[in-house]
């Protein structure tokens, strides 16, 4: 699925806040259609990293190119105009806007980019469709449950048809079933050529959904391998699983 | 339309309807405080100079001379003078005398004037209560607007010269012309002893002026014709000493209650917008421009705000005068001027506005980042402690899990999602 157009390129990031180094000389290069998730204990600077690529933070030094474009060069409006067009994020913790129903939340998205409002619905409602929460579209974020919730935040990330979709802990705040949804949306997802980059803690959600794992700690990229250097068998489990062994 | 603004009022429209009971703070805060802000500046207008502000609105008089009537002829007074701006009368002056077994007013002389109307160029008296005396008998009293000398109309009495006299009307002179007042023809009838003019004149802002505009009026007349003058300026001195000591606290009042208002609008409105610190990096995250977000903010405010001013003005108009008729019995006369609304409806909503962008503004710079991460996960459970203990162990469960089996999912099939990828716009 892999081409050699670069949708992520970054140049030697550091991130320091205050005495904090946060990240620390990271570079990565990520290609349409890839699915790269960016592994590490807490603290090792992922959330940093994807804020980073998001736009939603700038390096203290260091380039961050998405799309082929400088984010360094922009200012926060650009950024911000440049985000809703070309970045789709899904969140651990889903924010949702809790005073819209869950087709204005994702209608509201293609609403930024000046799509009008009945289209953009429809185009959520479209969605929605896909993902099999149709039947929730009118209900307010508190009263679904938390694989709805993801699902809600998934179909807003995809409204733009975004360059990059970053999701950071996307199962982190699921149950088990609801994780494995939302693990199977971001495969199919990227194996249509949606390029992929998730932050996690999970070396499941990794393996699955992912064909190249970056590992980070201490704000510094440790080691990087694809799919067959992460140890894992032809079946899609690690060798030293439990589950492999019984 | 710019492309967003669509956004924009979508979120806007959403956070009013939804956080109602914050909207409806919102709106009752600025209610109240417009009220109190309409009070407010409703006593600080009617005690501020209040004796020059109901001179000038009485066109009070200047000078108010009295004359001999046999040295000075009607025709010779009423004949105009160099200084002079304007004059009223010449109206017959009387003094009758009211008996000490008389319980409703105090006993001794009272002066009394006739005159056709309380309306004229010069000390158009203020007509509070009852009607202008128009037949014989009739006679209206100088009392200052107070509800309490009510009492007195209607009230009979028989003067020591044996006329009878029925109050039939209130009125008060800001110039003190008279303490009295009665048809001209009724005066007539009272023996006067002296001929009543009244003048506004061109100059006349200090004692000195005052004085020479009243030699030069009485300099075409025959000598020992003026038999005295009243100064303005020794009215407004007698006026001042009255009200000194009540004017700093009722301004102070005033002054306070203004400042309270609009603190307490500040303090729940930039309360709202800090409580939102999450939702304004939830935005940006989303796209939405620095711009737009203090746009959705302050549309959250400002849609109870406006609605809260427009309904404390139309409030407050309904309560100031009575409120301040209250405090100000006999001390000030009740003014509220037109622009006291135009302030308050115009400047609640901008008060609002500006304590809505100052938190706003700082949040706008605040990376979104930060700015969501500042609010808690909207997690169900309580025991944060708890949770905090947990989040430094590595939690088994989840990888294990991480690695189960494939489920169903919501089963899209791969050619749908395709049309939402493949066609994205490069």
């Amino acid at each position: 699925m892999n081409t050699q157009r670069h949708v992520v390129r970054l140049g030697d990031v550091h991130k320091e806040y205050g005495a904090t180094r946060a990240l620390d000389g990271v570079s990565l290069d990520v290609r349409a259609g890839d699915a790269v998730a960016v592994m590490g204990p807490s603290g090792c600077g992922k959330s940093t990293l994807l804020n980073m690529i998001a736009g939603l933070d700038r390096p203290t030094r260091g380039t961050v190119e998405v799309a082929g474009q400088d984010l360094g060069a922009m200012n926060e409006t650009e950024l911000a105009l440049f985000r809703r067009r070309h970045i789709g994020m899904i969140f651990q913790f889903f924010n949702l806007i809790e005073d819209l129903p869950a087709l204005d939340n994702a209608a509201l998205a293609a609403q930024l980019t000046g799509t009008p409002a009945r289209q953009a619905r429809d185009r959520a409602a479209e969605l929605f469709e896909e993902l099999g929460i149709a039947g929730r579209k009118d209900a307010y974020p508190a009263v679904l449950s938390g694989g709805e919730r993801q699902r809600v935040a998934v179909a807003r990330a995809l409204m733009n048809r975004p360059a990059l979709l970053l999701a950071d802990e996307p199962t982190g705040a699921l149950d088990s079933r609801s994780g494995e949804q939302v693990m199977d949306l971001l495969i199919d997802l990227n194996q249509i050529g949606q390029t992929l980059l998730i932050v996690t803690h999970d070396p499941g959600l990794a393996a699955r959904c992912a064909s190249r794992t970056v590992e980070l700690g201490d704000g510094r990229v440790v080691a990087e391998h694809g799919l067959s250097e992460h140890g894992l068998s032809e079946h899609g489990l690690p060798e030293h699983s439990p589950e492999r062994a019984s | 339309m710019r492309p967003g603004a669509g956004a924009v009022w979508r979120a806007s429209r959403a956070a009013v309807r939804r956080r109602g009971v914050q909207t409806f703070v919102l709106g009752v805060v600025v209610f109240c405080s417009t009220v109190a802000i309409v009070v407010a500046l409703g006593l600080l207008e009617s005690v501020s100079a209040p004796f020059e502000r109901a001179f000038e609105g009485q066109r009070g008089a200047h000078v108010v001379a009295s004359y001999d009537p046999l040295k000075a002829p009607p025709a010779a007074l009423a004949a105009s003078n160099e200084g002079v701006e304007a004059a009223a009368g010449p109206f017959a002056q009387a003094t009758v005398t009211i008996p000490e077994t008389f319980e409703h007013l105090p006993p001794g002389p009272l002066t009394v004037v006739g005159r056709p109307s309380p309306a004229g160029p010069v000390d158009r008296l203020d007509l509070w209560a009852g009607r202008w005396a128009a037949a014989p008998g009739e006679i209206v009293l100088d009392r200052p607007p107070n509800a309490f000398f009510s009492y007195l109309l209607g009230v009979r009495f028989t003067v020591r010269e044996g006329q009878a006299f029925t109050v039939v009307g209130l009125a008060s002179s800001v110039s003190r012309s008279s303490e009295a007042w009665v048809t001209p023809g009724q005066a007539a009838t009272l023996r006067p002893s002296a001929t009543q003019m009244l003048y506004r004149l061109a100059a006349a802002a200090t004692d000195a002026e005052v004085r020479a505009g009243a030699a030069a009026i009485a300099a075409g007349l025959p000598g020992g014709a003026l038999l005295g003058f009243q100064s303005y300026l020794t009215v407004k001195r007698d006026a001042g000493r009255e009200v000194a000591a009540f004017l700093p606290f009722l301004t102070a009042f005033g002054v306070l209650g203004l400042v309270v208002a609009v603190l307490i609008v500040v303090n729940v409105v930039s309360g709202a917008v800090v409580a939102g610190f999450r939702h304004i990096g939830l935005l940006k995250a989303l796209g939405f421009t620095p711009g737009q977000v203090v746009a959705v903010y302050l549309t959250m405010v400002l849609v109870p705000a406006v609605a809260g001013a427009a309904l404390g003005t139309a409030a407050g108009a309904a309560a100031a005068r009575p409120l301040l008729n209250g405090v100000g019995q006999g001390l000030f006369t009740v003014v509220v001027s037109p622009w006291v609304y135009a302030a308050t409806l115009a400047g609640m909503p901008a008060v609002a506005v500006l304590a809505a962008l100052v938190p706003a503004l700082r949040a706008h710079r605040v990376s979104a980042a930060r700015a969501i991460s500042a609010g808690a996960p909207p997690g169900r459970g309580r025991g944060l402690r708890v949770q905090r203990l947990l989040a430094g162990r590595r939690c088994r469960a989840r990888s294990v899990s991480g690695w189960a089996c494939r489920s169903g999912g919501p089963a899209a099939p791969r050619s749908r999602w395709r049309r939402w990828c493949s066609a994205r716009p490069r």
